[in-house]
């Protein structure tokens, strides 16, 4: 069996890797996308704990975990559309209307 | 009244009644947007109200979900206030310009799910329930945001709350994922039960690091200070109507879901909270007066306002992680959420009535004069700011007081200092608000008259008001001795 240690240490590098991904991308897409990798981190970190802990709470709980992302992928993407139609670009850079 | 609490193990479908029925009146609305004869916004107004009235009146105290799920004083607490603001709201949006944009099928639909959401979140006790209860709101906010009045200030508004408030909600996944894995168990009683076993012990820091992870996701929703930022963009994008529902009844979910986690947490350990809400609150209270002090748009100013009203509140939450014998911060602060949710939806309510006319979000300069153009508006303002203040004689100095007092007997001097120089600077732009109704002449760019055909939101402004300067004047006490009855449960779960 694989130690706990590298399943957390793994997610641990999927999660910043999605941080760094919405920090330092301009492209909405680009950032949905990271969210989506820092989501399925914890997926996975909830696995992975589950098989440690030894209930299967946990899996329980990623199924709820993929659904809310789904959700949060339509409205997500819905918005982008939005977006493009009325600034005419997906670059966060030119989101400049609000400001103070 | 006080509700006896059945024994965990039995299901009561009337503890979730509030939900389903909220639920039920969503799935109905969404039918008759896209039916032929009951889509007008009157009918869609029915439908809301005879849901919120029926969810507001039964209400029954007991367990679901095998007590992942929990219907009691507090919860019933949140949910009355929760839903009377939300009903208020409704009237407001209904007698304003936003009828015809509010009242479509799908918007109703949303805001219904996105205040079950909030219901869920407060009566919640497991993780699991915590986080469906807190998607469900937030993804229901992201769209109303945007959808109910699509321009480019509203949708860029609604992305970058939809970006933070995923990344939040991944930081709040992430420490659900470490807390299971060093407790084994979603209960939030169980977790926290169990901190003084694993204080220091081998998965301490990995405990440590899910209990902050949580924190920040929650502390996000709430707007406390290092992860505010959000707040006035969303606040300026979003139609007033839904500001105000942000501000009020966002903070109170997120609130009472902290006073659940707190007071699940046993006393010896119940320290470890106090630290991290006292610098989260001076933060929030700093950050929050002094961007206020530079805002030009009045939505703007009363969002930073209300980032800095979360970081008083955040004082309360650390007297209340100091001192475990007594209900006393609990009752301030459950004090303090009905004085907030009063004083916002009243200001609120005048500003959706004079933007009728203006088109939306006023500035400071398109209120000069109001107090010539119309008294009743103006003053209705000037009451509530002064409220925000913490002005005696209203139920804003009372509840700061209740706050500060509880936070003095907990010891926690600096607290009070910073929150009492804190509101010493919000006075600035508060009465800068005042200053230009009542002291400049028209400058009549945008015309600022509320229009017709809004006598009821002027009747229920004027009500507001009332109870602004009574629950200030003589009702204090009642009202405190009420909240006793409420944060009970908190006590008992101590024992």
């Amino acid at each position: 069996m694989v130690p706990f240690n590298y399943i957390i240490v793994l997610s641990a590098f999927m999660f910043f890797c999605g941080v760094f991904g919405v920090l330092f991308r301009r492209n909405i897409i680009a950032i949905l996308m990271s969210v989506e990798l820092m989501l399925n981190s914890v997926n996975l970190l909830f696995i992975g704990a589950s098989k440690v802990v030894g209930n299967l709470d946990g899996q329980i709980m990623v199924f709820f975990i993929i659904t809310v992302a789904a959700c949060e992928a339509a409205v997500g993407l819905a918005m982008v559309i939005a977006i493009f139609r009325k600034f005419g670009s997906i670059d966060t850079d030119k989101l400049r209307v609000l400001r103070g | 009244m006080n509700i006896p609490l059945p024994t965990i193990g039995s299901e009561f479908y009337s503890a979730v009644f509030p939900i389903l029925v909220l639920c039920l009146a969503s799935i109905i609305s969404l039918l008759q947007g896209v039916s032929k004869g009951f889509r007008s916004p009157a009918a869609l107004l029915f439908t809301l109200l005879v849901g919120l009235i029926a969810a507001l009146v039964y209400q029954t105290g007991g367990y679901f979900l095998g007590g992942a799920y929990i219907s009691d004083m507090l919860s019933i607490y949140g949910k009355s206030l929760m839903i009377s603001a939300s009903i208020v709201l409704v009237l407001f949006v209904y007698f304003s310009t936003l009828r015809e944009k509010f009242f479509r099928g799908e918007v109703v639909t949303l805001f219904l799910m996105v205040l079950s959401g909030f219901l869920m979140l407060i009566s919640s006790t497991d993780l699991i329930s915590v986080f469906v209860g807190l998607e469900l709101s937030s993804i229901g906010l992201y769209s109303l945001v945007g959808y109910i009045n699509p321009n480019q200030r509203s949708q860029e508004g609604a992305l970058k709350y939809f970006i933070l408030g995923s990344i939040s909600a991944a930081f709040l996944l992430y420490g659900m994922g470490l807390l299971y894995f060093t407790t084994g168990t979603l209960g939030i009683d169980q977790i926290f039960g169990q901190i003084s076993q694993i204080y220091n012990g081998p998965n301490w820091l990995y405990f440590l690091s899910g209990l902050i992870m949580f924190g920040i996701g929650l502390t996000f929703k709430m707007a406390l200070a290092p992860f505010h930022m959000w707040t006035p963009d969303a606040y300026e994008g979003a139609p007033t109507a839904l500001t105000a529902f942000m501000a009020t009844a966002a903070k109170t979910a997120i609130i009472l879901l902290i006073f659940r986690v707190i007071s699940f947490t046993p006393a010896l350990t119940l320290e470890t909270w106090q630290p991290f809400f006292s610098v989260l609150a001076i933060a929030t209270i700093v950050i929050g007066n002094i961007f206020a002090l530079v805002q030009t748009s009045i939505k703007r100013i009363l969002a930073y306002s209300s980032i800095a009203h979360s970081g008083y509140l955040a004082i309360g939450l650390a007297a209340a992680a100091t001192t475990s014998n007594t209900a006393f911060p609990y009752d301030a602060i459950l004090f303090y959420l009905i004085a907030y949710t009063i004083m916002s939806i009243a200001v609120f309510g005048v500003l959706i009535w004079l933007e009728e006319d203006a088109g939306i979000n006023l500035n400071l300069m398109d209120i000069h004069g109001l107090a010539k153009k119309h008294p009743f508006a103006a003053l209705s303002i000037a009451v509530c700011m002064l409220s925000f203040a913490g002005i005696p004689p209203t139920v804003g100095f009372m509840s700061k007081f209740f706050l500060f007092k509880a936070a003095l007997d907990a010891h926690l001097y600096s607290l009070v200092i910073v929150g009492i120089l804190g509101s010493a600077v919000s006075l600035y732009y508060y009465l800068r608000i005042v200053v230009n109704m009542y002291m400049r002449d028209p400058t009549g760019q945008r015309e600022t008259s509320p229009g017709g055909g809004s006598k009821i939101t002027a009747f229920v402004v004027g009500i507001l008001v009332v109870l602004i300067i009574a629950l200030g004047t003589v009702l204090p006490g009642p009202l405190l001795n009420k909240m006793a009855d409420y944060s009970k449960p908190l006590m008992i779960n101590k024992g």
